[in-house]
């Protein structure tokens, strides 16, 4: 099981680094790209608010410079003037002045008389001493056109900072002015900007002058400030002092002023950090989910290699009748299916291995039966053999003691071959039981070659041809028949032959005989199974290396040869 | 697993892809400071037409990314205010210069004074001599006029000319076109070519001057459309024909209701739209022709409703 659990382990293990490093991949774009937009759209709105706030203040102005032009084209004005009616010509003013909330007040400068005329119920009508008109004269000077001057008042019973246009009447040696307090500007038009404390409104004029502000800054901040409103940045970031500022600025058109809207960093980074939360708690999120489903995922797609493991192992254990269930077309599923076409084999092999046994211990139970069976006939014949001595049978003995021997060569499972000399031996004991037998009806004469009696040969080959020999050679005319057996080496051949001087065998039998083992039928002379037989065991041992000749002219002879491979035993 | 990591490669490059194409266009989207600077002084902004052209150069100038300064005189006699205006504006460094004079023999002092600055000037509604103009083709629009009347009333009938200020080529030229068509092309007669100050009242009382003088007019050419409404109000127990100029809403009211039998159209959102789109155009070193004309349109009962759809109402 512990194989199978790393298999899945790994497999997920190795999705969910891949998984884990391409959402890690993912959301560090989307995070990196979210704040970027986040900070581009802030400016654009940040862009958007100013902007609206700056375009009505510029049209503040405008109305201010409309109106001071209105007042100088004024042709009742004029007329007032050159009367010197400068009561009613206060109340006129006072009339604009009423028109345009903006407008602090009007004043209508004579720099002839040194009269100024105020939009005011009280004191409306004042002269001027030299200093002041003096100051006053050169303050106005200075204002011309479309942009607004800013200046202290110095003729306002409390000095103040306002905005100043200014308009020649056309037709009177006079000049009209119009001042905007630059607290009502600053209310009327920047206030609603910022809104916050923590934020900062600059309003700079053409010049680069501080001409209204939100809080006090320090002189050295407003020269940086102003060095990046000249650069028309809409999107500037920037420290003063130990704060971190995030802006945009908008020139007006009209007037030439910059607004400059700061808005502190810290709240910013507020929704910034929300960001970050959510994009770490989204990766989490998604982590999680995903974890799961890859679990799942390679749950599924192990299943068949767990399910092949469980029975690859159920199999070891010796259960061969289980199959592994065949699941796809892929690999897996080629693996199972080769895995049962294996068991199914191996099954087989184990069945025929068991069958096999079986039988080959049902033929050592037969063989020993057949052991039993020889030793209990030798002992029975030594025990009459004993008899037979004992009672002066020598004879008897004798054939029993022959009997014996020849029965234990034939039954003899030592050992098929034995060298030529024991097999003439055993022959022998079986001539001298015949001799016994037949009584005198034939002689064996040996002729064998001395080196040829070591040569090897199968047990038991000559017997059945001398058998023949002595039993079917003598006729009625001729009744004692010479057999002669003779062997000789020629050519690494052994050649054994057992020839006699009988009556011989028919063309018809001879034929017969030389045909094939399976061909031959019984015949009742010639025992057909025992040369067939020998015949049958040469082919066995020797293949077509050896042969078995019989000649005869079936009249006065018969020869059999036996031709063998030479083996000559140590 | 080579078809997965293969799958692998091929989303993570689609995005990558997704996400600089969207980088690229984002950069596109960034939006920057207005450009140019236009100074628009018009003649007023007592008169639906004026807002209509006002609101039309705000839009293309938004579109263009120019920001204006709109600044009328105080109504369409006062050029010398109007000159003081220029003036200023000029000296207030701006890019461009768009003007509607209200006096044409006083323009003059700030073309000069624009050309020392390098200040191109455009001329809307009413032409300068030199200088770029947008509008209508004043003078096809006094033909059609004087087309429709010579179609609609009998041969013989006696017609007259109420046009606005003598100052003002636009209204020069339509009376020259309504009378040259007249003349040449019809068998009506021109009675009386009357002229005044461009407003309601003045229409009025020259109407009713024109109908004491003259009473067998049996159609009158005005060449704006305040002073036809002013006109209407004398008119409306006689059988006049009367022909007016201008787009403006509550004139088209009047034609449908039948009180006016035919206005000439002079679509100020049109006009002012053209005007930034060809200041627009000069900044860009593009070929600007002379004369930029919009499309001028013969508003009868018929067709009125649909040009009052176009207002936006």
């Amino acid at each position: 099981m512990k194989i199978i659990w790393n298999m899945r382990f790994k497999m997920f293990l190795a999705a969910l680094v891949i998984n884990v490093l391409g959402i890690i991949f993912a959301m560090l774009l989307f995070y990196h790209y979210a704040t970027e937009h986040f900070y581009s759209e802030y400016a654009s709105s940040l862009y958007e608010r100013i902007f609206i706030g700056a375009k009505n203040a510029d049209l503040g102005f405008q109305r201010i410079y409309r109106m001071t032009l209105d007042i100088s084209f004024d042709m009742q004005i004029t007329e007032l003037i050159n009367k010197g009616d400068f009561t009613q010509l206060a109340t006129r003013l006072k009339e604009y002045r009423e028109k345009n909330s903006l407008s602090d007040d009007i004043y209508c400068y004579m720099p002839a008389k040194k009269i100024l005329v105020r939009s005011e119920e009280y004191n409306s009508v004042q002269k001027l001493d030299n200093e002041v008109a003096n100051t006053w004269h050169r303050i106005i000077e200075q204002q011309a056109g479309i942009r607004p001057l800013f200046i202290e008042n110095i003729l306002s019973p409390a000095t103040k900072k306002v905005f100043l246009y200014k308009a020649k009447v056309s037709g009177a040696e006079a000049f009209i002015t119009t001042q905007i307090s630059e607290r009502g500007l600053y209310y009327a038009y920047l206030d609603d900007i910022g809104m916050a404390d923590s934020n900062l409104i600059v309003m700079f004029d053409s010049a680069g002058n501080v001409v209204s502000q939100s809080r006090a800054i320090d002189k050295k901040n407003l020269n940086v400030l102003f060095s990046e409103v000249r650069q028309k940045n809409t999107e500037l970031s920037l420290t003063l002092g130990d704060e971190e500022f995030f802006g945009t600025c908008v020139e007006m058109p009209l007037s030439r002023c910059t607004v400059l809207l700061l808005v502190n960093k810290k709240k910013i980074y507020g929704k910034i950090i929300f960001m970050q939360i959510l994009s770490v708690l989204g990766v989490i999120f998604i982590l999680l989910l995903s974890t799961f489903f890859i679990y799942i995922l390679s749950a599924k797609l192990n299943e068949p290699v767990e399910n092949l493991a469980q029975i690859m192992q159920a199999v070891g254990h010796g259960n061969f009748s289980l199959r592994a269930k065949v699941e796809g077309n892929d690999e897996i599923g080629y693996l199972a299916d080769r895995f049962n076409h294996m068991l199914e084999h191996i099954e087989t092999l184990i069945d025929n291995l068991a069958n096999e046994k079986v039988l080959k211990r049902q033929a050592e139970l037969n063989a020993l039966q057949y052991q039993i069976r020889p030793h209990f006939i030798y002992n029975t014949l030594n025990s009459i053999r004993f008899a037979a001595m004992i009672q002066g049978a020598k004879n008897i003995g004798e054939l029993l003691a022959n009997f014996i021997e020849l029965l234990q060569v034939s039954t003899n499972r030592e050992g098929e071959f034995g060298t030529l000399a024991e097999e003439i031996s055993t022959l022998k004991k079986y001539i001298a039981l015949q001799e016994f037998r037949l009584m005198n009806s034939f002689a064996v004469d040996f002729n064998l070659a001395e080196e040829s009696l070591s040569c090897r040969v199968p047990r038991l080959i000559l017997q059945p041809f001398v058998e023949n020999s002595i039993l079917h050679a003598p006729s009625p005319e001729k009744t004692f028949c010479r057999i002669m057996i003779s062997s000789e080496l020629k050519g690494g051949e052994l050649i054994i032959s057992i020839e006699d001087d009988g009556k011989g065998i028919s063309p018809e039998v001879l034929k017969n005989l030389s045909a094939k083992p399976s061909d031959k039928k019984a015949h009742g002379g010639f025992s057909g199974i025992g040369v067939a037989n020998i015949k049958e065991r040469l082919r066995l041992y020797y293949g077509d290396a050896s042969k078995v000749i019989c000649e005869s002219d079936g009249k006065t002879f018969t020869k059999i040869s036996i031709v063998l491979p030479a083996e000559v035993t140590s | 697993m080579t078809k997965f990591i293969a799958l692998f490669y091929v989303t993570l490059a689609m995005l990558l892809i997704a996400v600089v194409s969207y980088s690229i266009q984002k950069s596109e989207e960034n939006f920057s400071p207005p450009k140019y600077t236009i100074g628009v002084v018009l003649k007023a902004m007592d008169s639906e037409h004026w807002l209509s052209v006002r609101s039309g150069m705000t839009e293309a100038a938004q579109k263009n990314n120019m920001r204006l300064i709109v600044i009328t005189a105080e109504n369409e006699t006062a050029f010398a205010e109007q000159n003081k205006i220029i003036g200023d504006l000029l000296a207030n460094d701006i890019d461009a210069l768009i003007v509607s004079p209200t006096n044409i023999n006083h323009t003059k002092e700030f073309v000069d004074l624009a050309r020392k600055k390098n200040i191109p000037v455009f001329s809307i509604d009413e032409e300068i001599d030199e200088i770029i103009y947008i509008g209508s083709n004043n003078y096809a629009v006094g033909e059609m006029a004087a087309a429709f009347m010579a179609a609609n009333l009998p041969a013989g009938s006696e017609v007259s000319v109420i046009s606005g200020s003598a100052n003002q080529n636009a209204h020069i030229q339509r009376t020259a076109g309504f009378v040259d068509y007249i003349e040449k092309n019809s068998s009506l007669i021109i009675g009386k070519t009357m002229a005044a100050e461009t407003q309601y009242r003045q229409a009025m009382t020259q109407a009713e001057k024109l109908l004491r003088e003259r009473p067998n007019t049996r159609g009158i050419f005005v060449t704006s459309a305040i002073m036809t409404l002013g006109v209407i109000e004398t008119t409306e127990n006689f059988p006049v024909m009367i022909i007016g100029v201008d787009t403006q809403n509550d004139a088209i009211m009047a034609v449908k209701n039948g009180k006016i039998d035919a206005l000439i159209s002079q679509d100020g959102h049109e006009s002012g739209r053209l005007a930034i789109e060809v200041v627009a155009a000069h900044m860009n070193n593009e070929p600007v022709q002379k004369y930029n004309f919009i499309r001028n349109e013969l508003i009868t009962a018929d067709n009125a409703e649909h040009f009052l759809l176009q207002e936006d109402f």
